[in-house]
């Protein structure tokens, strides 16, 4: 992860090209599409844990569901805070209520009331099975993201690595991106996986907890 | 050159914050999470203290 994360900034701030419209600007793409792509990559193991913890109630699901969210809410603050230091230069303006930026945010307050339902909700079972509704419903607003800027007009670029024709953006910039993209992935399953422990290790205590309780 | 490099074509103010936030966001959540861990796994052990000391001999002393 740390390796990904040096050899991936070297390139982005040193090893890559400035962009002949875009200048220098364009190095804040190696951190905000890395940001982009994992929100919504979080929210969607989210929306699949969740109806596997609902269809097939399996103890890790939700468990991976709950520890993922915090992550993914990271991402998207990310992605929407880079995307502004992005538009001011280049649009004009901090923000703008255009499809993509809105459904972005809706993406940001979804996370957020799924971690706030975790932890609204003292019986846990109950909290599992709200929050994995939510995830469920929400989800439609991940192809609303992705198709966002084809199905309406709007400020923020196409797509120009994930197309059927693939990608046009050219290698000495596509190389730092897969690269930056790798390391966020890197750090992605790592946190995930402290996380997921924990939490495990949070029930095994609050067992342990009951027992010596009940001991004395 | 050093002064170019930190300007970047004067979208620097965009640029380096950008990178600050990010990096300390990621840092920040890792540590956080990590030490979460950390605190619960030696809550468990305190709970536990029979399972993080090592075995002994039958006269009382470490091997």
């Amino acid at each position: 992860m740390a390796v990904a994360f040096l050899i991936g900034l070297y390139l982005a701030l040193v090893g890559s090209p400035a962009d002949f419209k875009q200048g220098q600007s364009v190095r804040l793409m190696y951190v905000h599409v890395p940001s982009a792509w994992m929100a919504l990559l979080t929210y969607t193991l989210i929306a699949v844990a969740s109806a596997v913890s609902i269809i097939w109630r399996h103890p890790l699901a939700d468990l991976a569901a709950k520890s993922a969210a915090p992550l993914g809410l990271a991402f998207t603050g990310l992605a929407l805070m880079t995307g502004s230091l992005w538009g001011k230069p280049m649009w004009g303006a901090w923000w703008v209520w255009d499809a993509r930026l809105t459904s972005v945010l809706v993406l940001f307050f979804l996370y957020l009331g799924y971690m706030a339902i975790w932890q609204a909700v003292e019986d846990q079972n109950k909290a599992s099975k709200a929050a994995a509704i939510l995830a469920l419903v929400g989800f439609i607003n991940i192809p609303i993201i992705k198709f966002s800027v084809e199905w309406w007009s709007s400020l923020h670029q196409p797509a120009s690595v994930l197309r059927l024709d693939g990608p046009s953006i050219d290698g000495s910039m596509l190389v730092p991106l897969l690269v930056m993209t790798l390391a966020f992935k890197a750090y992605f399953i790592t946190i995930l996986l402290w996380r997921m422990k924990a939490e495990l290790v949070a029930r095994k205590l609050q067992v342990l907890r009951l027992k010596k309780a009940q001991g004395a | 050159m050093v002064a170019e490099f930190f300007n970047m074509g004067g979208y620097g103010v965009y640029i380096w914050p950008g990178y600050a936030v990010v990096l300390a966001v990621l840092i920040v959540l890792g540590i956080q999470s990590r030490k979460w861990l950390l605190r619960l796994e030696k809550a468990v052990e305190d709970l536990n203290p029979e399972i993080s000391e090592p075995p002994q001999t039958s006269e009382g002393t470490r091997p």
